[in-house]
């Protein structure tokens, strides 16, 4: 046990090692830096932006500031990397404390900021997990024994709701509910007079500023693991030693809670420190949009702020509490468990010493090059941008047949069988419909997305009405222009004209046929008139319009990354499964160092260090290749250990004795036999890339104006606070576009999983 | 059953915690003032007089980096520091003039080179010891304090052929005048003098910037190099009683990332007409968080006493006036500037390569290519939509708000897509069958536009401004990118074309040399020129020295306004709207007196609360 945990922690060190010069090189790339905010002051000389660029050593190549934070960070130091100054009092090697190094910003310790901040992420964090369990528990065991009851559909579907709601669009509602009501806080850990209460009511007051923001987390939390925990309820109550008690004539109740509960609930009350560690660094989101100064709070204004070594302290924090979270699901469940063992295997010396040895060899070279050619990451940077494109095209050309060949198979096997059940009928007729509006969404249409009309800003959406023989919008009229406020006049009414010609129309039906009709125009002569079905937003552009065009984005985007997910995922997974031994591992570490990284803190780095190097058309396209940057990972373990156990099989055997190309291997006995793991993986998935990218285009890293995506759009909403105070409801409109794809989604996935999970009884 | 038993418990639990939330409200602990005899120099208020009590609560959307006035750079740092220390004098708002604050009195000799200031007599910090002519002289010996070499000399800079300052900071700049550190002298206990080599007409105005540091309290840290480290955020979360203060209020506790609480300074140099010492109020928290529109709703909803109020969120604040009984005052324009400029830059990168390709930098150094470009910004119809009509057209590089500045009647350019095609075709620009505008030698004229993303204002002007520019034949890139990135670009790398920006504004003109003059590092269109590349910017700079010498009000003004005309006929800024500002503050507090410019609560150590409830 002991040497399992000790092992566990010593292989934190790579692990950190790795992260931590994955942040800083993209700190390092992005443009700008900590002292840019000084840089544009009128009061502040260049000479003093110099000296202090000196001071923080931002002079100096990226490798002696990194190797100067290592040697901070860790206890046995060298002096040759500190500075000329301070180099001469030490001896080559020395021992010290560990140090962080300072926050630029707050030029305190990065510790004792972090350990100012980690306390209330710590709480949050605790009483969401309580939460979740003792929310999802109890109601995951009713809804399995009753199954199929209305209780267990009406559960379900609330669960998958709640599954689709973006959590930064359920904060941003909380807070307007917060500010509206007076009821809760609007942001803080405390109130105003914490300091002047008696300890209770301190304590209640913790309490009571916690309320919302826990809600918010653990929505999303309960939802998820209600389904587990019935479906381990589900698999246990068909287990042999159920029917064997049942057999032998004890009661239902005894059953149900003493043998199957008790086994269905441990898997899940060992995960606790997982779920527990994954919400700490996941309550980014909602700490920023709620107010709540936790850590992600101090992060992401640490990332925008360039403030290095608080981003990297955080992120190193993050990333530990993952591990050291899973480690403790590991032993909890070992000590709970006893069919569990906890992996004893012996440490493999030959392949580590060879993993290392790359690493390392890597980091020398880059050290070499950038000492010896300074320029080579400038021209880098211009050649990455060219190789990324020429990848693209091949990318594409795999992604196209690789989505052609899944239509296929799921045409054949996966679509009759979702049509026969109700919710998979509606989920993919929904979807279908959705991607149809989309496609061609310049027919449907009436305006173009940025059309503005800045007489009609924040225009409500118009009523239809039927007057004269034929279809009418109403017309309104500002009443009051210091509040937007329309009010429609009376007797006036535009005639709405269906499959009208539009000369000025560019567009191509599949960029091919021109076709220069609209669905429907405003039959009038004025330029202004406008049939706002959705209302206009704030520079007067039609948001209906916005929203079709936005879907394109927003849509595809799912698509796209999870094509580009799937086939690396397969590729990689397939090789290493099929290779096994060195490579298998090398490639297995790389895959847990990606899914060991507390991925939005990444994200975000990423984005800033990549943005700059892009215009808004290129930026869709760099938001897909981040989230599938992250996305593969797993994958290609689950696939790994498909293919393991194919390789082993005597059709493969026969096949390698036959001399196949293992290309040929892979893409002929693997793939037919993880496709349909592959599908629903993907559908399942599909959710996570659009709830990405509008979360990414909500805190303002995505999609740009003015081109149209939902969550650009919603962030509208949040920015503009004028928005929901006067109450412009219809500019919400993309987040219930967002809401109903990703329920589709969700369910579609679920009822494909079940159609091919063999062990489900039809 | 085990279950529902459980449940009832935290049933139970959760209704006790709601219970006791609704009742934790308590009261505040009771101030101590100490009632410390008023020294012989105290400043007696010209308010109302008012009663003690009261907690005046702020919501502030960033900390304090740091309580050490030479390390703060950034307005929130400033300002918690401007109510804990007091500088020599400052400005009164309502009356636009330098008043006295540490210093009494002062006296102007030499022709306006040499300025004697005297002390407020007994006048002490917070933890009784006496502010002496000793700390101002401390202070300004901090600013200017060298980096010595093994022999004790200074170390000169090579580049700037100055002394290497040991804590650099804006002030050694402010202070340089003439090229040579302003010169200052002990006279006696409470007299200092100070020499300028040259006149400097805003030198009463600019001494005001720096707060006077104690001596007994940071003479240690900057003999032994800890300075910059000293009065930091840690210092106040740990020891605030370390950080003594001179100013109306002292820090009681802070909790970053939540709030900093203040309160009175027992040995304030203010007192009302009956003796009392100000402040009258017993606690001044400042409430931290995520953002101003958090901030704005928690003014809007009773939550916090006063509040700016942008053009943005009046319309919406206004209706909580009632409810929450608070008063919003309208302070008419705003102080900053808003433009868009194009990059004139005609130097080349370190490899060659022009900054702006030249066919595109013949358009963008062209006055009457800015003035169509300025004509075809349609910015009425951007007040009407996104400001509501809380918003006035810029005509001018000083906004209107600085009332003592503004120049009326600088030329103003019009909305008119028309005239700006019409001087577009008489440049010798064509327009292409497809409607696209053509330069002389057949370029499409087309630019990238780049924006500091995050504000849903810029955006909507940049999204406008791309409409606009569409509708004369104009493509536009828009590009949006963090602040840091596009000012590496405006300042480093100089590679962009179009951009969009703001300054802030308000306060004596000499404030703006570094975007007026060309050689300034913020003469954003071509800064740091080595010499003027046209005349009217050598003209520009010829005023700036001139009216920095010149100490008749009048004639500075009539040079400003010059100034002033020549940007706008000029246009290398192209300016676009300013906002009304507004301020709100709740009724329940007195003597609250609204400035046409600055912040509300300038006289906060006068407001107090008639009827506690």
């Amino acid at each position: 046990m002991f040497k399992f945990i000790f092992r566990r922690l010593l292989s934190l060190i790579p692990l950190m090692l790795g992260i931590s010069l994955m942040v800083f090189l993209l700190m390092y790339l992005a443009p700008g830096d900590f002292l840019s905010e000084a840089r544009n002051s009128k009061d502040i000389s260049p000479e003093i932006v110099k000296q202090e660029e000196i001071r923080l050593g931002l002079d100096k190549p990226w490798y002696i500031q990194y190797g100067r934070w290592l040697n901070g960070v860790s206890p046995i130091k060298t002096s040759l990397l500190l500075p000329e100054k301070d180099s001469a009092k030490k001896s080559i090697i020395y021992f010290g404390k560990p140090d962080f190094g300072y926050s630029w910003s707050y030029k305190i310790p990065v510790l004792s900021l972090i350990g100012q901040r980690l306390l209330p992420t710590f709480w949050l964090a605790l009483t969401s997990t309580l939460l979740i369990y003792a929310v999802s528990i109890p109601l995951g065991v009713l809804s399995a024994v009753k199954r199929d009851s209305i209780f267990d559909r009406l559960a379900s579907f609330l669960a998958y709701a709640s599954l689709s709601i973006p959590y930064f669009f359920l904060a941003l509602l909380a807070v307007l509910f917060a500010a509206t009501t007076g009821l809760f806080p609007t942001g803080g850990q405390v109130s105003i007079m914490h300091d002047f209460m008696s300890p209770p009511l301190q304590f209640c007051d913790y309490i009571k500023h916690l309320i919302l923001p826990t809600l918010v987390l653990s929505v999303g939390g309960i939802a998820s693991m209600m389904r587990v925990m019935r479906g381990n309820f589900l698999d246990y109550s068909k287990a042999e030693f159920v029917t064997t008690a049942r057999a032998k004539g004890l009661s239902e109740n005894v059953v149900m809670f003493k043998h199957v509960l008790r086994n269905a609930i441990n898997p899940i009350v060992t995960s606790f420190g997982f779920a527990f560690a994954g919400l700490l660094s996941g309550a980014l989101l909602v700490e920023n949009v709620m107010n709540y100064p936790g850590l992600g709070q101090l992060i992401y204004g640490a990332i925008i702020k360039q403030d290095q070594y608080v981003v990297m302290a955080g992120v190193i924090m993050g990333c530990a509490m993952l591990v050291v979270g899973q480690l403790f699901a590991d032993i909890l469940l070992a000590l709970t468990d006893p069919r569990i063992r906890l992996e004893n295997e012996r440490i493999p010396y030959k392949k580590l010493g060879i993993f290392f040895s790359i690493v390392i060899s890597i980091i020398i070279l880059l050290t070499w090059i950038s000492q010896t050619f300074p320029t080579f990451f400038d021209t880098l940077k211009s050649i990455s941008i060219y190789t990324l494109c020429v990848l693209g095209i091949i990318l594409v050309i795999l992604l196209i047949a690789g989505l052609v060949w899944a239509g296929i198979f799921f045409k054949k096997n996966l679509l009759p069988l979702a049509l026969k059940n109700k919710i998979g009928c509606i989920a993919l007729f929904s979807l279908a419909f959705m991607y149809l509006v989309a496609i061609f969404a310049p027919f449907i249409a009436p305006y173009d997305p940025t059309l503005q009309c800045l007489d009609k800003s924040f225009h409500p959406p118009c009523a239809i009405v039927w007057h004269d023989g034929s279809l009418c919008a109403k017309v309104y009229e500002n009443v009051d222009p210091t509040e937007a406020k329309y009010e429609p006049v009376k007797n006036q009414f535009l005639k709405i004209k269906f499959f009208s010609a539009d000369e000025n129309s560019d567009y191509k039906i599949f960029g091919i046929v021109p076709f220069k009709y609209k669905l429907f125009t405003a039959d009038s002569t004025q330029a202004d008139a406008r049939i706002f079905l959705l209302g206009s937003d704030a520079t007067g552009r039609d948001v209906f319009s916005r929203l079709l065009y936005g879907a394109r984005i927003s849509l595809s985007i799912g698509f796209v990354g999870i094509a580009i997910t799937m086939v690396i995922g397969f590729i990689v997974g397939g090789l290493s499964g099929y290779f096994g031994g060195t490579f298998d591992f090398i490639t297995m570490r790389f895959v847990e160092f990606l899914m060991a990284v507390p991925g939005l803190y990444l994200l975000l780095a990423m984005r800033s260090a990549l943005a700059p190097h892009f215009d808004s058309a290129q930026m869709y396209m760099m938001i897909v290749i981040i989230l599938s940057f992250f996305g593969w990972a797993g994958t290609a373990r689950v696939i790994r250990g498909m293919s393991l156990s194919l390789a082993k099989s005597q059709y493969v055997q026969a096949s390698k004795a036959m001399g196949q190309s293992p290309l040929k291997i892979i893409l002929k006995h693997f793939l037919p036999n993880v496709l349909s793991y592959l599908i629903v993986g993907a559908t399942l998935s599909i959710p996570a890339y659009i709830l990405g990218e509008a979360a990414l285009s909500f805190l303002g890293l995505g999609i740009q104006e003015p081109s149209a995506s939902w969550g650009l759009m919603l962030a509208q909403a949040q920015n503009d606070t004028k928005v929901l105070m006067l109450g412009f409801w219809w500019l919400l409109s993309p987040g219930v576009a967002i809401f109903a794809t990703v329920l589709a989604f969700n369910m579609l996935g679920d009822i494909l999983r079940d159609i091919a999970d063999p062990k489900k009884e039809k | 059953m085990v279950v529902s038993t459980i449940f009832r418990h935290i049933a139970n639990a959760l209704l006790c915690a709601f219970v006791l939330s609704i009742c934790a409200c308590t009261k505040p602990p009771k101030i101590e003032r100490g009632n410390f005899p008023l020294p012989k120099g105290v400043e007696t208020a010209n308010c109302q007089v008012g009663k003690y009590g009261g907690i005046f609560v702020l919501a502030a959307s960033q900390e304090p980096k740091t309580f050490n006035p030479l390390v703060a750079t950034d307005t929130y740092s400033a300002q918690a520091i401007s109510l804990i220390l007091s500088p020599l004098v400052t400005l009164d708002p309502i009356k636009d003039e330098i008043i006295p604050a540490l210093a009494e009195s002062w006296k102007i000799q030499d022709g306006g080179k040499t300025y004697i200031f005297k002390l407020r007599e007994g006048i002490k910090f917070s933890d009784g010891v006496e502010i002496t002519a000793d700390d101002v002289i401390f202070t300004f010996e901090t600013i200017f304090k060298p980096v010595l070499d093994e022999k004790g000399n200074p170390k000169i800079d090579k580049s700037t052929k100055r002394p290497m300052l040991r804590y650099p900071s804006r002030y050694a700049g402010q202070y340089t005048i003439g090229g040579d550190p302003i010169k200052f002298r002990k006279v006696d206990k409470y007299r200092v003098e100070f020499k300028t080599k040259k006149v400097y007409a805003p030198f009463l105005h600019d001494i005001g910037y720096i707060e006077i540091l104690p001596k007994h309290k940071l003479q240690k840290s900057v003999e032994d190099g800890t300075f910059q480290q000293t009065w930091s955020t840690e210092t106040a979360i740990n020891s605030p009683e370390e950080i003594v203060s001179s100013g109306a209020f002292k820090i009681f506790s802070y909790k970053p990332g939540e709030r900093l609480v203040l309160s009175p300074n027992p040995h304030y140099w203010r007192a009302d007409k009956n003796g009392q010492r100000l402040p009258y109020l017993d606690f001044l928290i400042y409430k931290f968080v995520a953002d101003i529109n958090t901030s704005t709703i928690l003014f809007a909803t009773g939550q916090c006493d006063a509040s700016a109020v942008s053009a943005n969120d009046f319309a919406w604040v206004s209706k909580y006036q009632k409810t929450y009984d608070f008063k919003i005052y309208e302070r008419g324009p705003d102080t900053g500037i808003y433009f868009i400029w194009f990059n004139q830059n005609p130097r080349k990168s370190a490899n060659g390569k022009p900054f702006v390709k030249p066919y595109k930098l013949k358009w963008f150094t062209n006055p009457q290519f800015r003035r169509a470009i300025m004509s075809a910004i349609d910015r009425n119809g951007l007040i009407k939509s996104v400001w509501f009509s809380r918003a006035e057209k810029l005509n001018s590089i000083i906004s209107p708000a600085n009332k003592k500045w503004y120049n009326p009647n600088t030329i103003k350019h019009d909305y008119s897509p028309e005239k700006a095609r019409k001087i577009l075709l008489e440049e010798g620009f064509k327009y292409s069958d497809t409607g696209k505008l053509v330069d002389k030698d057949g370029n499409a004229v087309e630019f990238d536009f780049i924006v500091a993303d995050g504000s849903q204002n810029s955006t909507s002007i940049a999204t406008t401004f791309v409409a606009n520019m569409k509708a004369i034949g104009i493509t536009v890139n828009l590009k949006f990118m963090d602040f840091g990135t596009m000012i590496s670009k405006i300042d480093n790398t100089f590679e962009y074309e179009t951009a969009l920006m703001g300054f802030t504004g308000g306060g004596d003109p000499s404030g703006g040399k570094a975007i007026y003059r060309s050689d300034g590092f913020l003469h954003v269109w071509n800064p740091r020129q080595s010499s003027p590349a046209t005349d009217w910017e050598k003209r520009i700079d010829e005023i700036m020295d001139l009216q920095e010498v010149e100490m008749n009000p009048t004639k500075r003004r009539e040079l400003i306004f010059e100034m002033q005309n020549i940007f706008a006929e000029k246009l290398p800024l192209l300016y676009l709207i300013t906002p009304m500002s507004y301020s709100g503050i709740s009724n329940k507090w007195q003597n609250v007196k609204v400035p046409p410019i600055g912040s509300i609560i300038w006289n906060i150590d006068e407001l107090y609360q008639e009827n506690k409830d």
